[in-house]
């Protein structure tokens, strides 16, 4: 099994925790409070492995942080060590869009670039480009009931990610629209730069380098009943 | 009584603030507003040392009845601490509550309660800590206790009937069942937070047009005292309904309470530091000096997050609607495990933390808890040699956990930055919070200064778990099915007690019976059907009462309508036995009785409320309580209806002393894991 970490960014009351709820839950809580600090949930998937048509199991290992401006200076405990960032907007709220585009050019800025939370080897650059970012528009219910309401266009969405190379998709997390979809697709380009690395890692070792890939730090507890 | 709120914090607070700029400052935007709705203006002419201070204020803002009486009223500046007034209206400022004289009968609304008899006595002496039960006995012997009304009550016709539903003689608007949203006055007790710059924060019953006048006239009010008395105002009180205001001007920060039910001003002051208090452990004192210091007039309302809002309603909720005795004991609740069992836990904690140096190295972990129990009873305690934290601090992260365990999410570890305003009010500690079990509620708390030591924890906290659950004594407690955990009052052996609440000074914890409000509720319906020849009308009702009894069950309104009953009979039996201002009226120890007389009349229509079965079924009501407070333990107890035997209440709560000194191991925790 595969372990993923994935961190969910976005201003406040865009909907993280009810994306997260509906993928861990299936659930859907109108009247959601507020997260406080961030949450710590897992779960996994299955992909298909499109070389052997094999069943992979993906767990992801999800944080769910605070929306709000004052846990800022947290974010980085959270998104340092992601393999995927989710950046949420509410399509309702224009402001929301910018805070993600925000959210977006921090983590291209930060994530890999620090030289302290990692190993010593010198693959640090690679975590830079295999971050994967999904960006995601939620409450796409919300316009389908009153097309008034949306105020970020589908197009600039779909522009700014094409430009900034993300992954992008609409969702509704109330009606359960494109919410399996974003994790599906999340998880299999992980899977596939995973291989990319196995391989690349496999060539150096024919060519007679040794270099000892150590999985990324593991919080799940090989002892634990639960895992 | 312990006080929460630091005395000398106080005091150098006040020298801070009382030189303040010598100007009321009214906040740009109110005086237009007060125009538009004309039913509020405030006025402060300040000439050759007279003030009128008037206020005309619709019944929306403050009760009818009360306000309408007090309309205009003239205060002398230069009079000394405490003004009493032409009217029933007393405004007392500068800690100088001491000149008031508790008035034990002042409930405006109580149905037919006769009046309350007082007596207190101070002649326990500490060397005989082992006798109580001959003191006690003394102490009954004396005159004070022979005063027939105090015993009896007034009307001696009594019941023949002893039951133990708890009735409800208090003013009956209380209950969450009739409040009104429409009106702010309809809410007996509302809380209030504003800047100093006049700005609204926080209030409890939200209604944004009303609140910015408020806001207006609270501040102009504690500015008034600022500027012209160079003192800060506490509370007003209004004696004929009752109503008390109560201040706490903090640097930017204005906290008011509004209460109709009863408690005592150092309660209230308690309740606003608390909240306070709130806002230290969201932001630190740091943040939110450094947000006020640059401008005056910040919108900190804004600038909270939507869940500091949830969470000071939630805080304010416990605090009105909810049976909460933790802050007026000062003490948190311990869940009783067999000592055996509990010592076992710790030494697995001890074991656990010992073979894990290697993930969390010392210094990583700073306290934690096993919490069990919607209303986090500490099963176990993990904590350094040589630290403790405060009680007012702990309560904070408690109220926490409870909105934790409200949201029911057992799939989610959360990990919640929080500053101790006690501790440190100027860092952040971080909690990591993970329910164990949604039946019993259980909760594992873990608490660390730095900010990256999540995974730490949680591998620490699962590894654990896993040793705990090994043991089955320990599984069964922490993550067991069983929702009730605690004990009932049926295992100790006190006639005639309806509930107790018993604090032991030394470990500053609480234990209390689990609450078991529908106990008998089948009895006394078949009781009343079929011995009762009441009209038909109440016979109907009676049924319908029965076909909802499912229903109430489920969405736990006659629990709330319980513990809001509980608390104003606890509130009572606590102020008896302290003044105003939460000084034991007698330094050492403390015995009285409250003896609660009444009569439930029928036209009271409380929807689904018990109190209406008991109205047919047994009208009067006799309900005593007792207070006992001596340096090692604070007993407080309340009959069942029926009883008005001094004699019984008291061999009881002799029998209760006996078991919680014999059981004292099981039902406090007395040191903790130590590391």
């Amino acid at each position: 099994m595969l372990q993923f970490k994935l961190v969910l960014l976005g201003d406040s009351s865009v909907g993280k925790s009810s994306i997260v709820n509906r993928f861990v839950k299936d659930t859907f809580d109108e009247f959601r409070e507020s997260t406080i600090g961030a949450a710590f949930l897992s779960q996994s998937i299955k992909i298909k492995d499109p070389k052997t048509n094999q069943d992979v199991i993906i767990k992801f290992e999800i944080w769910d942080t605070a929306g709000q401006e004052r846990y800022k200076s947290l974010a980085p405990m959270y998104y340092r060590n992601a393999n995927a960032a989710l950046v949420v907007y509410d399509i309702t709220i224009a402001d929301s869009l910018l805070k993600a585009k925000s959210w977006v050019n921090e983590l291209k800025e930060k994530v890999g670039n620090s030289t302290d939370d990692n190993d010593n080897d010198n693959d640090n650059n690679n975590n830079n480009n295999n971050l994967v970012i999904h960006l995601v528009g939620n409450k796409l219910d919300l316009v389908e009931d009153d097309p008034e309401m949306r105020s970020v266009a589908t197009e600039d969405a779909v522009k700014y990610s094409t430009d900034e190379n993300l992954l992008f998709k609409e969702v509704s997390a109330k009606t359960d629209f494109n919410i399996k979809e974003v994790f599906q697709t999340i998880g299999e380009k992980l899977y596939e730069i995973r291989q990319k690395e196995l391989d690349n890692n496999n060539n150096k070792q024919n060519k007679g380098e040794i270099n000892i890939s150590l999985p990324r730090p593991s919080t799940n507890d090989s002892t634990s009943c639960c895992s | 009584m312990v006080n929460i709120s630091n005395s000398d914090e106080h005091k150098t607070f006040n020298n801070n603030t009382t030189n303040k700029s010598g100007t009321i400052r009214f906040i740009p935007g109110f005086n237009s507003i007060s125009k538009a709705t004309p039913t509020v203006s405030i006025a402060l002419n300040n000439s050759r040392g007279t003030t009128d201070l008037s206020i005309t204020a619709p019944s929306d803002i403050i009760n009818n009845n009360s306000i309408s009486s007090t309309s205009s009223h003239r205060l002398l500046p230069e009079s000394t601490k405490s003004y009493s007034s032409l009217r029933d209206i007393e405004i007392s400022f500068d800690e100088s509550l001491s000149s008031r004289v508790p008035n034990k009968t002042s409930n405006g609304n109580i149905n037919e309660v006769a009046p309350i008899e007082f007596t207190t006595s101070n002649s326990i002496s500490q060397n005989e800590h082992n006798s109580y039960q001959e003191i006690l006995t003394d102490l009954l012997s004396e005159s004070f206790y022979s005063y027939t009304p105090s015993v009896c009550g007034m009307g001696r016709c009594g019941p023949s009937v002893v039951s133990n539903e708890l009735p409800n003689i208090f003013n009956k608007s209380e209950t969450l069942l009739s409040v009104n949203k429409q009106r702010l006055t309809r809410f007996n007790k509302n809380f209030f937070i504003i800047s100093d710059a006049g700005k609204p924060i926080f209030t409890m019953h939200r209604d944004d047009k009303k609140i910015i006048p408020l806001a207006g006239i609270i501040n102009t009010i504690v500015n008034y005292f600022q500027v012209n008395q160079q003192a800060e105002i506490k509370t007003i009180h209004f004696r004929n309904t009752g109503q008390k205001f109560v201040f706490l001007n903090k640097e930017h920060i204005i906290i008011m309470i509004h209460s109709n039910l009863g408690e005592s001003f150092k309660i209230l002051q308690d309740q606003c530091y608390f909240l306070y208090s709130y806002l230290i452990s969201t932001l630190t004192s740091k943040s939110l000096e450094r947000l006020f210091r640059n401008r005056s007039n910040f919108d900190l309302g804004t600038f909270l997050a939507q869940s500091d809002i949830e969470n000071l309603n939630s805080i304010c909720h416990l605090l009105s609607n909810n049976f909460y005795p933790d802050i007026f004991l000062n003490a948190l609740q311990s869940n009783p495990i067999e000592k055996r069992i509990r010592n076992k836990i710790h030494k697995e904690i001890l074991q656990e933390l010992h073979e894990n140096r290697d993930i969390i190295p010392r210094g990583t972990l700073l306290y934690g808890f096993l919490l069990i129990g919607e209303d986090t009873k500490m099963a176990a305690v993990i904590r350094p040699q040589g630290h403790t934290l405060y009680t007012h601090d702990i309560q904070l992260l408690f109220c926490l956990v409870r909105r934790h365990l409200h949201l029911n999410t057992m799939d989610r570890e959360l990990w919640i930055p929080i500053c101790f305003p006690k501790f440190n009010s100027s860092g952040f500690l971080y909690s990591y919070i993970k329910t164990l079990s949604l039946k019993n509620k259980s909760v594992m708390v873990l608490l660390s200064a730095q900010k990256d030591a999540f995974f730490k924890l949680k591998l620490f906290g699962d590894r654990l778990l896993t040793r705990l659950g090994k043991d089955s004594h320990i599984a069964k407690i922490i993550i067991s099915d069983n929702p009730c955990t605690g004990f009932s009052i049926k295992d100790i052996p006190a006639p005639l007690i309806h509930h107790f609440i018993f604090k032991s000074t030394k470990n500053a914890q609480y234990i209390m019976p689990i609450m078991e409000y529908n106990i008998k509720y089948q009895d006394v319906i078949e009781n009343t059907v079929s011995c009762n020849d009441e009209s038909e009308n109440n016979q109907k009702y009676l049924g319908n009462q029965q076909k909802d009894d499912i229903h109430f069950m489920e969405d736990g309104i006659d629990l709330l309508n319980y513990q809001i009953k509980l608390q104003r009979y606890y509130m009572e039996l606590h102020n008896s036995v302290t003044s105003e201002d939460g000084s034991k009226l007698q330094s050492r120890s403390v015995i009285n009785f409250i003896q609660w007389d009444g009569i439930t009349s029928k036209n009271i229509s409380s929807y689904g409320d018990i109190d209406n079965l008991q109205s047919v079924n047994n009208r009067r009501i006799h309900i005593m309580g007792m207070v006992w407070c001596t340096p090692h333990f604070e007993l407080y107890l309340i009959s069942n209806n029926g009883v008005s035997d001094k004699g019984a209440i008291s061999s009881s709560a002799k029998n209760i002393l006996r078991w919680c000194q014999k059981h004292e191991q099981r039902l406090f925790i007395q040191n903790g894991a130590i590391f």
